[in-house]
């Protein structure tokens, strides 16, 4: 029987913005379960990246109930919170985001330096994550040294290596050519379909939808129903 | 990779910025170093035999009206005296040019006593000095420098003499300490001044520190209700007397040394405002992997640390070397320069370095882990 991963209740998030409140979210009520690649899709503006964030911890909601991997998310500390995702949570950017200074073997091992890990596991783990990306000739390469494509699979190897049970992808081909898009699809495919990871991906392409097992559309801070 | 690799690939990844920036630091905190040292110097300057057991005697009521020459014998005469000799110091021109030589006149014995210990004479070129009263004796960089050679005739001119003195050189000095100092006979220069009843001060040697530490007291009793009253001390209290007059040179060191400190702070507080600033998306995805915010502020204030002791480190190493260059040089020949570095002094430099490095941190590393991961995440600095 799967197991629930994500529960989300009443869920609201309003952003005070000088004198004015934005309601991003609004009365979400989302359940998902362990083993599912979740699309959420809807235009700018919807709040997908804003439920994303919430789900991942990196952002709080306003009112409403939300368990993550049995966890009240929204009650923990900040410090809590950062250890939690660094256990549970793997994130994908837009942007890659990876660190210039460090090489793609680096960037991938940041969060096992989090973990008490020796050297010479954590290097098993980097090398896994990167030849999982199909990256392992390019290790000792910099971010700049590398094409779009290839920095958000090392970008998704970072987000693997930790092994967590949830990876979260917010629009990861949005800055990528169709070809280096399908390869980074092929890749959350895979985990999903052969490591059993729990994706959440917010886009707004159709034909990255289709990689996904359930869809869902945003509309104005509310979540459509299924199918709709 | 570990987190001092990190914190290293950080610091480069601007090198320019980081060199400069340390580059910077190394100036101020170096002039920082040799102010607080010269400031503890001119607080305590160094103590030697001569300075402990040299006492001057001048007039109390103005150091222009010369003592009598009778009192040389009846401070001869007090307990605890080894020698005694009147003293002028003297600064003249050489010949026709317009340089400066400076040095004192006493009698020949009392001088070399002064300086025994510090200069090297030959046995032969020391007796020619004493037995020749227009003898004259220079430091071999002043004799090298002017090619003069033993016996040598040396004229020495001062608007203020209405004479020249004709010197003949009996003596060259060496030694780790000034080389360019000269010294004659008190003799020849009372005969012609035509002053031969005054000396314008006392150089007393004492027997011992003890005697010295009394001695004052007793010669200035010796000579109180007198005519001409005395003020004695020795020569360390001499250099501490005038050095005391330098009160405002030590209140301007400190001023400086403020300044500096402020600049550092400066200096260092824009680089890490900067450098945090243009990375506030990456600290934002650190935090999204895991990092704490504690974590990130501790990457934060190790590089800004490191900056700070690598420029503290440059900076001692120079001053060091400053100070071991001047260490041999004698303020007037006897009054030894020994600005150094005490534990004192180098504890204040590190806790100003790291000083420097919190209070240059801080701030941007609270405001960057305040920032929401959401908004830091898309921020482009």
């Amino acid at each position: 029987m799967a197991e629930t991963v994500v529960q989300i209740q009443g869920l609201s998030k309003i952003f005070q913005r000088d004198s004015f409140s934005v309601a991003a979210l609004e009365d979400i009520d989302l359940t998902l379960e362990s083993g599912e690649f979740l699309c959420l899709m809807g235009p700018s503006g919807s709040g997908k990246t804003t439920l994303l964030n919430i789900i991942a911890g990196i952002d709080r909601p306003t009112k409403g109930q939300l368990r993550v991997l049995g966890e009240d998310v929204a009650q923990m500390s900040e410090d809590r919170l950062a250890t939690w995702r660094n256990v549970h949570v793997g994130f994908v950017f837009q942007t890659f985001n990876l660190i210039p200074v460090l090489t793609a073997y680096e960037n991938v091992e940041l969060p096992l330096l989090l973990t008490k890990l020796s050297s010479g596991a954590r290097q098993e783990h980097v090398l896994a994550a990167l030849k999982l990306v199909g990256l392992e000739d390019r290790i000792h390469h910099y971010p700049r040294q590398l094409s779009g494509g290839q920095e958000q699979r090392v970008a998704i190897a970072r987000a693997i290596v930790t092994d967590p049970t949830l990876l979260m992808a917010d629009e990861p081909t949005g800055d990528l050519d169709a070809h280096s898009a399908e390869e980074v699809l092929d890749i959350l495919t895979r985990l999903n379909r052969d490591f059993k990871k729990t994706i959440i991906m917010v886009t707004h392409d159709p034909r990255a939808a289709r990689h996904a097992t359930v869809t869902r559309q945003l509309e104005k801070g509310q979540l459509l129903p299924l199918g709709a | 990779m570990t987190r001092s690799h990190l914190i290293v690939k950080n610091l480069f990844r601007n090198r320019r910025r980081t060199i400069l920036t340390t580059g910077s630091l190394a100036v101020s905190m170096f002039l920082f170093t040799v102010f607080i040292a010269t400031y503890r110097y001119l607080s305590a300057p160094t103590e030697t035999e001569a300075t402990r057991r040299t006492l001057l005697v001048m007039p109390r009521a103005s150091t222009s009206v010369p003592l009598p020459l009778s009192y040389r014998q009846r401070i001869a005469r007090l307990k605890g005296v080894a020698m005694v000799s009147p003293f002028v110091t003297i600064d003249g021109m050489y010949g026709g040019t317009d340089e400066w030589l400076a040095g004192f006149a006493t009698d020949p014995e009392v001088l070399l006593k002064l300086y025994s210990g510090l200069w090297r004479i030959p046995p032969d070129q020391r007796q020619a000095f004493i037995a020749e009263k227009t003898g004259l004796i220079v430091g071999r960089k002043l004799a090298e420098k002017h090619g003069w050679k033993l016996g040598d005739h040396i004229p020495l001119r001062n608007e203020g003499w209405h004479v020249t003195l004709d010197l003949v050189l009996r003596a060259i000095y060496t030694g780790e300490v000034d080389e360019t100092f000269i010294g004659v006979h008190w003799q020849y220069l009372s005969e012609v001044w035509h002053q031969s009843d005054v000396a314008g001060a006392y150089l007393v040697i004492a027997e011992s520190d003890q005697a010295a530490a009394a001695l004052g007291k007793t010669i200035d009793d010796t000579f109180h209700n007198e005519p001409m009253e005395t003020r004695t001390m020795t020569m360390l209290q001499f250099a501490l007397d005038f050095l005391g007059r330098l009160g405002n040179v030590k209140r301007i060191l400190l001023m400086i040394s403020g300044a500096v400190l402020f600049a550092i702070l400066l200096v260092l507080a824009n680089t890490m405002a900067m450098s945090i600033r243009e990375r506030t998306s990456e600290f934002a995805i650190l935090r999204v992997l895991g990092f704490r915010t504690g974590q990130i502020q501790g990457i934060l204030a190790a590089e800004s640390l490191t900056i700070a002791l690598v420029g503290t480190a440059l900076a001692c190493a120079v001053a060091f070397g400053l100070f071991r260059l001047i260490s041999g040089y004698r303020v007037g020949g006897w009054m030894p320069i020994d600005i150094h570095l005490d534990l004192p002094g180098l504890g204040l430099v590190l806790a100003v370095a790291l000083a420097t490095s919190f209070f240059s941190t801080f701030v941007p590393a609270y405001r960057v882990s305040r920032v929401k991961i959401a908004d830091a995440v898309r921020f482009v600095g």
